[in-house]
């Protein structure tokens, strides 16, 4: 995709090498300014070719890696964020689309890899909390409410206006399930809490499909159509500055803009836990439980805030996730989808916030722009005679290719693409045994070998 | 009064007792040494007051105030922390990092001051790296502080660890064979920190060791465990003579197998005869 | 967390009947929490059916002449999961890892089954076959394919990894996963998706017995010969792992290496060549399942791996990973969990509420209740760690 990835290292090393290899002067401005104004000129005349939209996107990585001052980043960032990218978003709605699905997800893994890269507590029903989220919006935004609070039913459906407080109490709800589900859960060891949560997020999606009876309350099978959107407050402004769009194409914008906050929001919180006392007991905690209780880390209350605070971010996202689709149903919030988030964390790198950006937009950009693209090609390359079997629809065979992928990646990138520093330190080290037969387990051993083997 | 007391404290494995009605009192601003052969309890009992193990029966206090069915971070709060036998340090984490994790007790940023970041958030992060930055001048680590832990050194991470123990300000701190498997250079530094935990600090130190040398220079008095039960306790001198502890190291019991103080090996003679020398292993 | 063996020294004049003892001692243990699985659920029940049949007429007759039924559907359901869920157990007592692809390797066996079931018919040597025969023959390819396919997984998606951050691996497995359902559905193409075994003409019902009812006319309780295979075979695959694990030298390796893989390598075991026999054991039981299900329920698509094994996977836990009794309780507990909901919730709520639907929310309720009172499993051990 990008320059940076073809080469041996990443992370902050790579940022030193790019350091090393441009110089302190003003080369590096002029490599990535220039980038970015290549690239974007590059999309905005070809606004529907894929392979442009992934260079352009990419110019974020070379912003974000290479040695230049913060505000030139936040520059260049405002730019391609804030400039091109609406701007094609109008030549192109699709790429606007997949951009802001992209930050819905980038949201998500973000969330999870708080909870399962910074505490090191595995979640295999991270999803639910994304449904919590998008249910307490679709519900209360529609007159489904009304069957839940029939002497009510007079004020539902809810005013666009109540957008803004739902997206809090979607925060709020999903934070107290979190601690609801981590109360009794938390005490118990790595994998029965994966199977655990798994459970949990069944339950919900299961709970979800079936209580359209004997209340209808999530509308069952059928989900929920008709979902409200946030108010326009803006319209006037637009009126009296005489722009002229359509209400569809204002929505779109109006989303990729709230979904670009709440992640700008969802990294910053993120990025200042994880530099607090608080982060440093989530990984004390992820290193060694009984050395962390021993020096005074609330084992409960730090992974149960671990919880509540990766919940938080999905039960966001969820409300704006429902407002923006205007419909769910049950299947977006199956064990899948909670799957395909872990795989974004994992990707991209345990515990790196970089990572999970990096590895959410990467696979939702596969499943929605490079898999269909590729299964389009396939079918090119037939119709030219290749021998690809008839009976192989490449278009319906997405699962086999994400499969593949995430087997290749782990295989040759086990860190992750942009690993966090400890973790890349953990990763070297038990590389460094030897593979198979580790005859020495403990470190100690090796740096002080008449220790002896416990 | 004394500052820490442990009165019959008693722990049960199935049919193994592994502590047996262990009494012991500590003085303020003591060094105490808890000795005795391999499986005598001494770990176990370090477990039980650290809040790892909840003891079976008695009572166990620290300036009066009951320890007995607190956990352990309450505990490492209120003023006891530790180092391990194998020691356990977040290799993963820097050397400072390390010293933060255990000042945990000892910030009180809420999760909404670290999100909004204000100013006192941020005075209380500085100050508090800064007492790490100190605390690691204390263990003469300062040089490595942004080193992984799992770079340094067999000594530097015994330095470490204690380091680590003392950002929760202790009042009582219990230091796991805090010498083992160190050479005789490595041992002297030992010794001279853990007195210096007292002099300079304040701090009372309750250790486990084997080094019989270290025991009898820096101990004010002497506790002897065996089999679970405490068989003898005073100053050094009186542990040297007391005729129960030879026999305990010269008993008819299996010697340990996996290289502990071998049964057979008196205090009074590691001692005398090969002062500073590593008598332990593991 | 090893595999759970209860190996003694033994006696060598006492060998057989120690080892007899081992072999069988789980059956016991099963049968015990089968017959009280079935008391509880069905005094629940009952207790129900009494407080409700004030309003409800004829309820207590209706929930009765199910009652049967629903134990024996409970208990295929049951050593369905436990069968597939003794491959989690294992895989995860050795290498403490969850093998996300189990579920798929079940799948390949039950399509394997079904493809040599076809092949057979329409060669027309399915006819002159006793259907037992083709169900042993079945049973018998399909656990070589499946074990074999578990073997390759091992050795291309897992072992690269086996150094890695734990949760690595566990994306591998879901990536084989993935690749495994797809690539099925390639193999079978749309004709096949849904794969129908062929008819095995085995319509024989067995009377198990008659229980006389006030009505006069008697209530008989028979098994089908489907259902009867199902149970008979995976006790008999149960019975084969125990003597496997606890008396072969094959057995020893396996709980050497669960134990400690790098003291194992030191006393000349060979761990990668016992890792991969883990992994065909686990595979060939979960083809063997395969088949089973197929016998049973006639029609397989590859999507049926992924919930049978997410159950399967919930029962080892249940029952205490690591451990193969363990798997085995807790698949017949979650089985019999969900037979009993599935039929019961929809009769008492007078179909407001539709027990199918339900059952897997009490399953996964179960789980996380009994988790709670006992964090190890029904069966597992409490493991402290040395400090």
């Amino acid at each position: 995709m990008s320059t940076s990835q073809q080469s041996p290292a990443l992370g902050s090393t790579l940022r030193e090498r790019l350091a090393a290899s441009l110089g302190q002067g003003v080369t590096p401005y002029v490599v990535v300014v220039g980038y970015v104004v290549i690239a974007s000129f590059w999309l905005i005349s070809n606004p529907f070719s894929t392979i442009a939209f992934l260079v352009f996107l990419s110019s974020l990585l070379a912003i974000y890696y290479f040695p230049i001052p913060t505000w030139l980043r936040v520059a260049l960032g405002l730019i391609v964020l804030g400039g091109v990218m609406p701007y094609v978003g109008n030549l192109n709605q699709g790429f606007l689309d997949v951009v802001t699905q992209a930050a819905i997800f980038v949201a998500l893994a973000l969330g999870l890899n708080v909870v399962v890269g910074f505490a090191g507590l595995l979640d295999l029903g991270y999803i639910a909390f994304f449904a919590i989220g998008a249910y307490l919006w679709a519900i209360f935004s529609t007159p489904q409410a009304a069957n839940i609070f029939p002497g009510l039913a007079a004020s539902f459906p809810l005013g666009s206006a109540w957008f803004f407080v739902f997206l809090i109490l979607g925060v709020v709800a999903a934070g107290l399930f979190g601690v609801l589900l981590g109360l009794p859960v938390l005490r118990l060891r790595g994998d029965y809490l994966a199977i655990v949560t798994l459970g949990f997020g069944e339950v919900i999606r299961l709970l979800a499909n079936n209580l359209n009876r004997p209340v209808n309350i999530t509308g069952g099978a059928q989900g929920i159509t008709n979902i409200g959107q946030p108010p326009l407050f803006f319209q006037p402004a637009l009126d009296a500055l005489n722009v002229q769009s359509s209400p569809g194409a204002e929505y779109r914008m109006y989303f990729y803009a709230l979904a670009l906050v709440i992640v700008l929001i969802t990294i910053m919180s993120a990025r200042r836990l994880n530099d607090s006392r608080v982060g440093r007991a989530w990984t004390a905690i992820r290193e060694d439980e009984t050395a962390a209780i021993a020096m005074g880390v609330p084992l409960v209350r730090m992974k149960l805030l671990a919880f509540a605070a990766g919940a938080t971010f999905a039960g966001a996202m969820g409300v704006l996730y429902a407002a923006k689709l205007r419909f769910i149903s049950p299947p977006t919030f199956d064990v899948v989808q909670s799957i395909s988030i872990l795989a974004m964390v994992i990707l991209g790198g345990m515990g790196s916030i970089p990572g999970a950006v990096l590895g959410a937009t990467l696979i939702t950009l596969l499943n929605l722009r490079i898999l269909p693209d590729f299964a389009n090609q396939l079918v090119l390359w037939r119709r030219a005679g290749l021998p690809i079997p008839a009976n192989f629809d490449p278009v319906q065979y997405q699962r086999l290719f994400f499969g593949l992928v995430l087997i290749l990646v782990t295989i040759f990138r086990p860190e992750g693409l942009l690993p966090e520093r400890r973790r890349r330190a953990e990763l070297k080290a038990e590389g460094s045994k030897d593979t198979g037969e580790a005859l020495v387990q403990d470190e100690q051993n090796m740096v002080h070998p008449d220790v002896g083997i416990k | 009064m004394a500052l820490f007391e442990a009165k019959d404290v008693k722990k049960r494995f199935g049919g193994l007792v592994a502590v047996n009605e262990v009494s012991l009192s500590v003085d303020e601003r003591s060094i105490v040494s808890v000795i005795g052969p391999n499986g005598a309890g001494k770990t176990t009992f370090f477990n039980i007051v650290t809040g790892i193990y909840q003891p079976d029966e008695g009572t166990i206090t620290l300036n009066g105030r009951s320890l007995v069915g607190l956990r352990p971070d309450q505990i490492a709060a209120f003023g006891i922390t530790r180092t391990f036998q194998n020691i356990r340090l977040f290799n993963n984490m820097t050397v400072l990092e390390n010293v933060l994790v255990g000042m945990h007790t000892r910030l009180n940023a809420s999760v909404w001051q670290i999100l909004l970041h204000g100013s006192g958030y941020r005075r209380e992060e500085r100050q508090a790296i800064e007492r790490g930055l100190d605390l690691l001048e204390f263990v003469n680590l300062r040089h490595r502080a942004d080193d992984l832990a799992r770079s340094l050194a067999y000594g530097e991470q015994r330095r470490l660890e204690i380091g680590r123990a003392l950002a929760s300000a202790p009042k009582l701190i219990l230091l796991d064979e805090p010498a083992a498997g160190m050479n005789p250079q490595e041992t002297e530094d030992a010794t001279d920190l853990i007195l210096r935990l007292r002099d300079q600090l304040g701090i009372t130190v309750v250790l486990i060791e084997h080094d019989m040398s270290l025991v009898m220079e820096i101990s004010e008095r002497i506790a002897v465990l065996d089999y679970g039960r405490m068989i003898a306790e005073g100053t050094p001198k009186e542990i040297r003579h007391n005729p129960r502890v030879i026999e305990a190291y010269l008993g008819q019991g299996a010697a340990g197998t996996r290289g502990d103080t071998p049964r057979g090996t008196l205090p009074a003679q590691a001692a005398a005869a090969n002062p500073g020398a590593p008598t332990s292993s593991t | 967390m090893a595999v759970k063996a209860q190996a003694q020294p033994l006696a060598s004049r006492q060998a057989s009947v120690g080892t007899l003892r081992q072999v069988l001692a789980p059956i016991g243990q099963i049968f015990v929490f089968v017959v009280g699985s079935s008391l509880i659920l069905g005094a629940i029940v009952l207790v129900l059916a009494l407080l409700l049949s004030r309003t409800q007429a004829n309820l207590l007759s209706g929930v009765l002449t199910v009652l049967p039924l629903v134990i024996i559907d409970g208990l295929v359901l049951g050593f369905l999961y436990a069968t597939i869920a003794l491959g989690y157990t294992l895989v995860y007592g050795v290498l403490e890892f969850i093998n996300f692809a189990h579920g798929e390797i079940y799948m390949v066996g039950a399509f394997v089954g079904g493809g040599l079931g076809l092949w057979l018919a329409s060669q027309g040597l399915l006819a002159a076959m006793h259907p037992l025969l083709f169900v042993v023959f079945a049973l018998l390819v399909a656990m070589t394919a499946s074990g074999l396919l578990a073997v390759g997984i091992e050795r291309f998606a897992y072992r690269p990894l086996r150094n890695a951050p734990r949760l690595v691996p566990l994306i591998s497995a879901i990536g084989v996963s993935l690749v495994l359902q797809d690539l099925v559905r390639l193999l079978a193409g749309p004709s096949r998706f849904n794969l129908r075994y062929p008819q095995l003409g085995l319509s024989r019902r067995f009377q198990l017995l008659e229980i006389p009812t006030a009505a006069g006319a008697n209530l008989r309780v028979a098994i089908d010969s489907q259902s009867l295979i199902f149970i008979v075979t995976s006790l008999l695959m149960l019975i084969a792992l125990n003597y496997l694990i606890n008396v072969t030298k094959l057995g020893k390796a396996i709980r050497a290496v669960a134990q400690d893989r790098a003291t194992a390598s030191l006393m000349g075991i060979n761990v990668n060549l016992i890792i991969a026999m883990t992994f065909f054991i686990g595979g060939a039981l979960g083809g063997g399942a395969g088949v089973l299900f197929g016998v049973k329920y006639s029609t397989v698509n590859p999507y049926i791996g992924f919930i049978a094994g997410l159950k399967a996977f919930t029962a080892a836990v249940l029952g205490g990973i690591g451990n193969i009794t363990g798997a085995m309780v807790g698949g017949i507990v979650l089985g019999l969990l969900e037979a009993f909901v599935s039929t019961y919730l929809t009769l008492f709520t007078g179909g407001r509420f539709s027990g199918p639907d339900y059952a897997s929310v009490a399953s996964f309720l179960i789980l996380i209740g009994i988790l709670i009172f006992r964090p190890s499993g029904l069966l597992g051990e409490a493991t402290t760690q040395k400090v």
